[in-house]
């Protein structure tokens, strides 16, 4: 590329772009947006994203999720500290207690989830997890038939 | 004036800038009008900054450029795409590129619409030379920014707007030339 000639093309073509100015937009468009951003006004909190939602939502769903998984962790922390202690039955309570405080710490998880997800969603989950569970029942009873079979080639040689 | 009154003469003033710049990026109307939507929707939920931030139409420019880049990697293919379709060693004359016939473009000029043939001829370059010169042009990028935002090198950068703006050069030459011929006849 010659300097020179490029910099006379640069200037040449400046001076022909310098010449336009904005376009015009479509005069709907300006409608089409503030028809838009009603539409997202009048749409409930729990159908936007979760950045969407208001401040007091977005600081309550934050402490319940906080508390949940807190429930959980707390919950799986006395349950195996529990099952590691004494045989004693006041042990034996605790434990039973702590496994009682996981379920309920696992249920409000679940209620929490429930709250802010689309049934179509839970369902398809749903859905996806018994099919998940299927599959494994599927593969374990084929890997153990697979496993306790009669050694064939032993047999026929 | 109320805050809705308030955003609508926000949109306005600034409809046009921001459409400008998706269009000459993009070089497709009804893409161009999705990127500005989203651009204003995005504008409505900062407005409380905005309103009265001097510094909102370069804020708007920007966000309008970066949405159009997303847009073009996203749901045109990959950048990389066009670098390799239009490589070094393919002439550029190969392109069809459609433009007005001689009378055509007389009556086109004669209507005082150049700058309309100037935007046609520059949306009619191929996007991997119009999207490094409407930013040095239009968003006053140096080259090396733009081969940053691109993912390119600056060599291709450099290539690039060199051919854009000779394809450029040589449509609006034979129009003009074209016109000069008809005004002789």
């Amino acid at each position: 590329m010659n300097p020179q000639y490029e910099k006379q093309l640069e200037a040449s073509i400046r001076r022909e772009l310098d010449t336009l100015g904005e376009l015009s937009a479509p005069p709907a468009l300006a409608n089409r947006i503030l028809r838009e951003i009603e539409r997202r006004a009048a749409t409930p909190w729990y159908r936007r994203a979760w950045p969407n939602w208001p401040a007091s939502l977005r600081l309550a769903s934050l402490l319940l999720l906080v508390g949940a998984f807190s429930g959980l962790f707390f919950g799986t922390w006395e349950l195996t500290h529990a099952l590691s202690s004494t045989q004693s039955a006041t042990d034996w309570w605790t434990g039973t207690l702590a496994l009682w405080r996981s379920a309920g710490a696992l249920g409000r998880v679940a209620c929490s989830f429930t709250d802010y997800l689309s049934p179509a969603l839970i369902f398809t989950a749903l859905g996806l997890f018994f099919a998940a569970c299927a599959t494994c029942v599927g593969l374990g009873s084929a890997c153990l038939r697979l496993a306790v079979r009669p050694n064939t080639d032993s047999l026929s040689s | 004036m109320t805050d809705a009154q308030h955003f609508e003469a926000f949109l306005h003033n600034y409809q046009n800038m921001v459409f400008s710049t998706a269009m000459r990026l993009l070089a497709n109307q009804s893409e161009a009008e999705d990127i500005t939507q989203e651009v204003f929707l995005r504008a409505y939920e900062r407005f409380a900054e905005l309103h009265n931030s001097p510094t909102a139409g370069g804020w708007l420019k920007t966000v309008a450029t970066n949405l159009c880049l997303n847009h073009l990697t996203r749901y045109r293919s990959r950048w990389s795409f066009f670098s390799e379709l239009f490589r070094s060693d393919q002439s550029d004359s190969d392109d069809p590129i459609e433009f007005p016939a001689a009378e055509d473009t007389h009556e086109i000029l004669a209507a005082t619409d150049r700058r309309a043939l100037i935007e046609r001829a520059l949306q009619s370059l191929p996007t991997s030379q119009r999207v490094p010169l409407v930013l040095h042009h239009f968003e006053g990028l140096r080259y090396d920014e733009i081969a940053e935002k691109l993912g390119v090198s600056l060599g291709k950068v450099k290539t690039d707007i060199f051919r854009g703006r000779e394809a450029l050069r040589q449509m609006l030459r034979l129009t003009l030339k074209e016109e000069a011929s008809d005004n002789e006849v």
